[in-house]
């Protein structure tokens, strides 16, 4: 009974390591291996990060707390939680959260499938230095088959976690390969830090540029990075937080989720920069950065292996064990958070991973054919997360941000104060100051002339046309949510099935 | 030198500041843990 939530029967995180553990699992993920290295060098190293400690503080934490607080008291996926929180009008935007989330899953799993293929590279020896890491690359992208294979690797894997639920599935392996990822991230961060000249990539990620801290540029560029790496408004973490435990607490957790993402992204920091610098020029360092998030880690970085000690045969299984295992445990969290809102309108959890590990696979497979469609995908719902995000902040003011607060700080270990509330009623401020800028870049920076064309993977016109058939297709659908959802702790009465459910109206976890 | 100091203030800061939290995490659980006299 104690890893059962009282009212509910659902299955509990068995204590708050777990949970927190499996809230870092969806944080960390490809980004903080491959993007974050880029971003914070390109971006003004120490002054960068400044900025992003600033907006893990006002973006992070408390929107990782407002859906702590949705999921843990609604008991409910994406969908449900909207439609208790804010009325059943509103489900709709749970809907549209979770399509943004499950859009994300869908190329992810290509992500994941190119992070597991080169984990199988790096054990027989590939990345010896006489590899042309650039040709690997190419020929693993342009074989469908290997990349459609490897995607179907990556999502099964993900799926026979999810389909055991959290007691047998993902609460017992995070619980491991989350420290076991740590692990391998302080390995081969003091092994970079060991090389000779591993001091000028240091110096690349931590020595601030003061003057950058003026630039607008710079906090847009931290505040994505934050928003992206932390997986504050994407659903995930309220997902996780339905199975917290009764009065658990919000505000230590989402800061201890917050501030364990940034260590595994410094540490990836310090091994792939201090790496590059330590073993090439300056230049080859600013091309590796300037190369994208995939051609820094898969052939970059890849290149390098075979010039370090024990480079082929250790470093470079550990450090795509690390990326597989960081892509891994977002994924699963992915899954988890489609699973649970297919849960939630009546299908057992045995019927509903089959269905969404299966249309995972399908819609996954132009991304993995497409490098220009994986792009494009990567855009448009990288994106919309900010709306998302948005959504969340949205919900708790309708909700009520001081009553919440109010609910919030009974609960948690450090006082939920006035900032909070201020914190989550600043929030459309800088939504609309990030969002403005991703439109502006979108129509001046990435596709000047053609933002209107929506087939332009980088176009103003191609997010606008995913997001409004999203919008469409889930306000459509809001009536169907609100009344297949099942009932949960906060569904008011009246729009329960009293007094008895009928059959397949029952929340199928339910004792 | 001023590699080594941000080194610190920033990886240093963030190993800290992450322990310090687990350890309230721990110290907040055990009171919750033990019942009220």
């Amino acid at each position: 009974m104690a890893n059962e939530s009282p009212g509910t029967g659902r299955e509990v995180f068995g204590s708050r390591f777990t949970f927190v553990a499996a809230g870092i699992g969806m944080a960390v993920g490809t980004g903080n291996l491959w993007r974050f290295p880029r971003v914070v060098g390109e971006w003004g190293g120490g002054a960068f990060l400044i900025a992003i400690v600033i907006a893990n503080l006002v973006w992070a934490i408390p929107l990782l707390m407002a859906e702590s607080f949705m999921g843990s008291k609604t008991r409910l996926g994406t969908i449900g939680a909207f439609r208790d929180i804010m009325g059943r009008r509103f489900a709709w935007m749970g809907g549209f959260m979770g399509f943004v989330a499950v859009g994300i899953l869908f190329y992810y799993s290509v992500v994941c499938g190119w992070a597991i293929r080169y984990f199988i590279y790096a054990i027989t020896g590939r990345f010896d230095g006489t590899t042309d890491t650039e040709g690997l690359w190419n020929g693993l992208t342009s074989t469908p088959w290997q990349t459609i294979l490897f995607h179907a690797i990556a999502i099964s894997l993900v799926g026979v976690i999810v389909y055991r639920g959290l007691k047998g599935g993902f609460e017992v392996i995070l619980k491991y390969t989350i420290p076991v990822l740590f692990a391998i991230l302080a390995i081969l961060a003091v092994r970079a830090m060991m090389l000779s000249g591993a001091s000028e990539g240091l110096r690349y990620l931590f020595v601030p540029e003061w003057g950058l801290l003026t630039d607008a540029q710079v906090w847009l560029e931290a505040f994505t990075q934050m928003a992206f790496s932390t997986g504050a408004g994407w659903g995930l973490y309220l997902t996780l937080s339905v199975y917290l435990r009764k009065r658990e607490d919000f505000a230590l957790n989402a800061a201890t989720v917050c501030s364990a993402n940034l260590l595994a992204s410094l540490l990836a920091g310090i091994a792939v920069m201090a790496t590059i610098f330590a073993l090439r020029t300056p230049e080859f360092a600013t091309a590796a950065a300037q190369a994208g998030n995939e051609g820094l880690a898969f052939v970059y970085f890849a290149e390098l292996f075979g010039e370090m000690p024990g480079g082929t045969w250790f470093f470079a299984p550990l450090f795509f064990l690390a990326l597989t295992l960081a892509g891994l445990s977002s994924l699963l969290a992915m899954a988890e958070l489609a699973t649970r809102n297919v849960q939630d309108m009546g299908m057992p959890r045995r019927r509903a991973v089959p269905w969404v590990v299966g249309v995972a696979f399908l819609a996954g497979i132009p991304s993995a054919v497409s490098l220009d469609f994986f792009a494009n995908q990567d855009f448009v719902w990288g994106v919309g997360l900010l709306i998302s995000g948005l959504l969340a902040a949205v919900a708790m003011m309708k909700y009520g941000v001081e009553r919440a607060r109010a609910e919030l700080d009974a609960d948690s270990d450090f006082g939920v104060g006035a900032w909070w509330p201020g914190l989550i009623r600043l929030f459309p401020v800088i939504f609309v100051a990030l969002f403005g800028w991703w439109i502006y870049r979108a129509i001046d920076e990435f596709a000047p002339d053609t933002w209107w064309d929506p087939f332009e993977p980088y176009s103003l016109m191609t997010m606008l046309v995913q997001w409004g058939a999203v919008f469409v297709a889930m306000y459509a659908l809001n009536g169907v949510f609100a009344r297949r959802i099942v009932a949960g702790p906060l569904t008011p009465a009246v729009s329960a099935p009293a007094p008895e459910a009928p059959p397949g109206r029952r929340d199928p976890e339910r004792k | 030198m001023d590699v080594v100091f941000w080194t610190l203030v920033f990886l240093g800061g963030d190993i800290l500041i992450l322990v310090l939290l687990l350890f309230w995490a721990v110290k907040k659980d055990r009171e919750k843990a033990t019942p009220a006299r």
